[in-house]
This record gives structure tokens, C-alpha cells and sequence, in this order.
């Protein structure tokens, strides 16, 4: 057993690398040699203990990892050393988070969104032409002795009278007229922009209410803030700045909208 | 998942069974094995020994000089994982729907049996663990590399930073050293 080339022509055998011819050949040579034979199961046995011992020590090193990591939590649900999200536990919270939102969606759909009405419909439920203080001017300009002659001077109450009677297109025609002699009359320019508004033209009835509303001293400060909330509700981005307004307004007490403003902010969930 | 580039580097960690090179195939690939083992109702004990399993497989084929990792590390442990669980658990009959080649050894997680029977195995491990451990530390090293690794003379040198020629003489040196520690024993003949 001293010679290298012998052991190593043993191994070769053991290892199942010979080729056909040389294995037949080694295997009659064990056959016939009893020396060779008994040496070749020592070397078995030798290359067979040395791969237990190998593989018993890779397993304990294996082993001994585990034990490292479990004992750094590794294991455990928090996952303290993981490097990378558990890819079954993610999927199903994402599964649990997009149940949730579907849920959460269908309870808004369902249920908020029932209860918080669109700006339009916020503006059709609290739209009602102003009618009351038109008719009460017409009236107390009639019985001022104005007459219902078409001269430009008196134009404001035909005007005011085709707004009561619904005609805003003639009212508006009527009112521009007289604003063109009366260019600061607070009157002529809520109805001007009261008639904008009945006829669906919000933009403009947006720029005749808004300097009324900065007025300090003007009757139709109270209305012209609520109308031009109300206007907001129908312009583009306007939400907000009809909040803004209705809040204000809420916290007015000379208006007569205060109850109005309070009930329209707590629709949409002030 | 971060995959691991299969570079010599790492590989070399691998196969010197480096603690910290198995805690990185445990980092980077446990929760994948653990989650298919969740999907068969197993449990995380379940998925850490059937990783310890996939692992060793993994590792030895690593070592196997023939053997040419063609697929993802993630993609062989997975698969080793899988078919060594399934096989476990009765669940199914074994699956190997990837590269024939590649995984045709996993059931052979434990290969080195011989004609031993378990006891016997116990008493040759025992037996030859102790006279390994009589050797000094360089002989059991080159023992180790070329006749359990099988890794070349020139692996060998440069793993050890002797020359290919000394590995040759010493690994016969020491191997006949072992040698006759190991058929004095009486363990060793009636085995």
C-alpha cells in the first residue's frame, strides 16, 4: 500500500471513473488477488467514512446557521433579520388591503356617496330664484311713482318686473340699460347676475356678484355671498371657494341663509 | 429576490461549509421555500428542515467537480426544496418538471449510505470522525478537499497555498497516516 499509483488506480475504480475495459480488467485482477481485493474494501470503507464524517459536518454547519438565525428571531413571525418580505405573507396582506379598499369603496359608493351630495346637486337643492325682495322692489318703486314707461330711468323696475314674470332674457337687457346710467346701483347688479344665474350663465353671474359680496355697504352684501355660493357649486374647481363662502356665511347670523349654509356644510361632511 | 451571482468567490465559501455563506442562502432564499411549504399547510419548522436538506443537496452538488450550476441558485433550492417536502409529506408524487439533469440526484439527499445499516453508519462515523480528528489540521484539511470535495490538486493548492505537488505527496501522506489509525481499530474491521 506504499505505492500511490496503486491506491490511486483503487480510488479510480471506487470512484466509477474507469472505463469499461479498465473496470473489467481491475475486477478480474480483485478476483485473482486477494491483496488487491482486501485492499480495495479497506479503501471503500476509508473513502466511505470520510464522506460521513464530510457530510455530517456540512449538515452541523447547515444546523449551526439555522441556530445562529433562530436565535436572532429569524424565524419567528416578525422576521427581524429577514432581508427580503416574505413573498406569501405580503401577497396576502396585499390580498386583506385590497379587500379592504374594495370594501371600504363599496361602503362609500353605497353609503357616504348617498349621503353627500354632488355639487350639483347641492346647487339644485338650494337654487331658488330670489323672488321675494324682487317683487317687494317693483312694488315699492311702482308705489314711488314710477311708471312702466320703456325710458331708461325707469327700465329698472320693467326690468325687475320681467325678472318676477321669468323673462330673464328681457329682464337682462332691461338692467344693462340701466346700468349703463347707473353703473353703481347694487340692485341692478344682483338682478343683472340673478338673471345670469336662472339662465345657466354662472361664470358671468360669478363676476357681478363677487364685488357685491367685498361691499360694506350694500343690502345685497348676505344674498350675493349666498348666491355666489351657489354659483361655485357649478364652476369648474369652485368647490372649496363655495366653502369658504357658505362657511362664512354660517357664521352670520344677519343672514337669513345662515341655517341654509349650515345644513349645506354639514352635507358634504363639516 | 436577490440572486446570488454564482462567482468563485462565493462559491468557495460555500464549499468550505462558511456559516456566513449558508446564513446568506437563508437570507436570501428561506422565505421563498417557506412559503411553498406554507402552501402545502406546512409549517416553519417544517420549512427549516426541508431548507437544511435543500441546502446540504445544494451545497454537495456545489462541491461535485462534474456538476455546472445551469439554473438560478434560487431556482435549484426551490426545486430541491420542493420535491424533498413533497417526497416527505407524501403529498404528491415527486415532481422534477425542471432540468432532468440538474435535479435527477435530489432524492439522494443523503447518498452516503453504502451497504452500511444505520448503526453501522453511527459507529463508521464515529469511528472515523475521531481518527480525523487525530490528524493535524492541514492533513484533515486536504483529506477533506480531495476526498470528500473532490477538488483538484491545483484547487486544492491554491485553497492550502501549497504547491500542486506537495498537495499530491501530502494528501497520500496523510491519507496513509488515516489509514492506519483507522484499521487499528476494531470497529474498522468489523465493518
Amino acid at each position: 500500500m506504499e505505492n500511490n499509483a496503486y491506491i490511486n488506480r483503487i480510488h479510480q475504480y471506487l470512484s466509477g471513473k474507469m472505463g469499461q475495459a479498465e473496470k473489467s480488467d481491475f475486477e478480474h485482477e480483485m478476483n485473482a488477488n486477494e491483496q488487491l481485493a482486501n485492499d480495495t474494501k479497506i479503501e471503500e470503507k476509508l473513502l466511505l467514512g470520510i464522506s460521513l464524517v464530510g457530510d455530517d459536518d456540512l449538515k452541523k454547519n447547515i444546523a449551526s446557521a439555522d441556530q445562529h438565525l433562530s436565535a436572532k428571531h429569524f424565524f419567528e413571525t416578525g422576521r427581524v433579520v429577514s432581508l427580503q418580505p416574505n413573498r406569501f405573507i405580503m401577497k396576502k396582506l396585499i390580498s386583506i388591503a385590497a379587500a379592504a379598499v374594495i370594501l371600504i369603496g363599496l361602503v362609500w359608493w353605497g353609503f357616504f356617496r348617498q349621503t353627500t351630495p354632488s355639487a350639483d346637486q347641492l346647487f339644485a337643492d338650494n337654487f331658488k330664484a330670489e323672488k321675494i325682495r324682487s317683487v317687494a322692489l317693483a312694488d315699492a318703486l311702482t308705489n314711488s311713482g314710477l311708471v312702466d314707461s320703456m325710458t331708461t330711468e325707469d327700465s329698472l323696475l320693467v326690468a325687475l318686473k320681467f325678472y318676477n314674470d321669468g323673462k330673464y332674457n328681457e329682464a337682462m337687457v332691461a338692467l344693462d340699460t340701466f346700468l349703463v346710467y347707473h353703473p353703481a346701483n347694487d340692485t341692478a347688479q344682483f338682478y343683472l347676475a340673478m338673471t345670469h344665474l336662472n339662465e345657466s350663465r354662472y361664470a358671468r353671474a360669478v363676476e357681478l356678484l363677487t364685488p357685491i359680496t367685498y361691499s360694506e355697504v350694500s343690502s345685497f352684501k348676505l344674498d350675493a355671498m349666498w348666491y355666489l355660493g351657489l354659483c361655485y357649486f357649478k364652476v369648474e374647481g369652485g368647490f372649496s371657494k363655495a366653502e369658504e363662502i357658505f362657511t362664512q356665511l354660517a357664521s352670520t347670523p344677519e343672514s337669513k341663509d345662515q341655517q341654509a349654509a349650515k345644513g349645506i356644510l354639514r352635507s358634504i361632511g363639516h | 429576490m436577490q440572486e446570488i451571482t454564482v462567482d468563485s468567490a462565493y462559491l468557495a465559501e460555500l464549499r468550505k461549509g462558511s456559516p456566513k455563506a449558508f446564513e446568506e442562502l437563508y437570507n436570501r432564499y428561506f422565505r421563498m421555500v417557506e412559503d411553498m411549504v406554507f402552501k402545502f399547510n406546512g409549517s416553519t419548522e417544517d420549512a427549516r428542515d426541508v431548507f437544511q436538506e435543500a441546502l446540504f443537496v445544494f451545497v454537495k452538488k456545489l462541491r461535485d467537480p462534474d456538476f455546472v450550476l445551469t439554473s438560478k441558485a434560487s431556482t435549484f433550492i426551490y426545486a430541491i426544496a420542493r420535491n424533498l417536502y413533497l417526497k416527505k409529506a407524501g403529498k404528491a408524487t415527486v415532481e422534477i418538471s425542471m432540468d432532468q439533469q440538474q435535479f435527477s440526484f435530489f432524492a439522494e439527499a443523503d447518498p452516503v449510505q453504502g451497504d452500511l445499516s444505520p448503526a453501522e453508519k453511527d459507529s463508521m462515523l464515529n469511528l472515523m470522525a475521531d481518527k480525523l480528528g487525530q490528524l493535524e489540521e492541514d492533513c484533515r484539511a486536504v483529506i477533506t478537499y480531495s476526498f470528500y470535495q473532490g477538488l483538484s490538486h491545483a484547487q486544492i493548492a491554491e485553497l492550502t497555498g501549497y504547491t500542486e505537488a506537495f498537495v499530491k505527496v501530502k494528501k497520500f501522506r496523510c491519507l496513509e497516516y488515516l489509514r492506519k489509525l483507522v484499521k487499528a481499530s476494531e470497529i474498522f474491521k468489523n465493518l
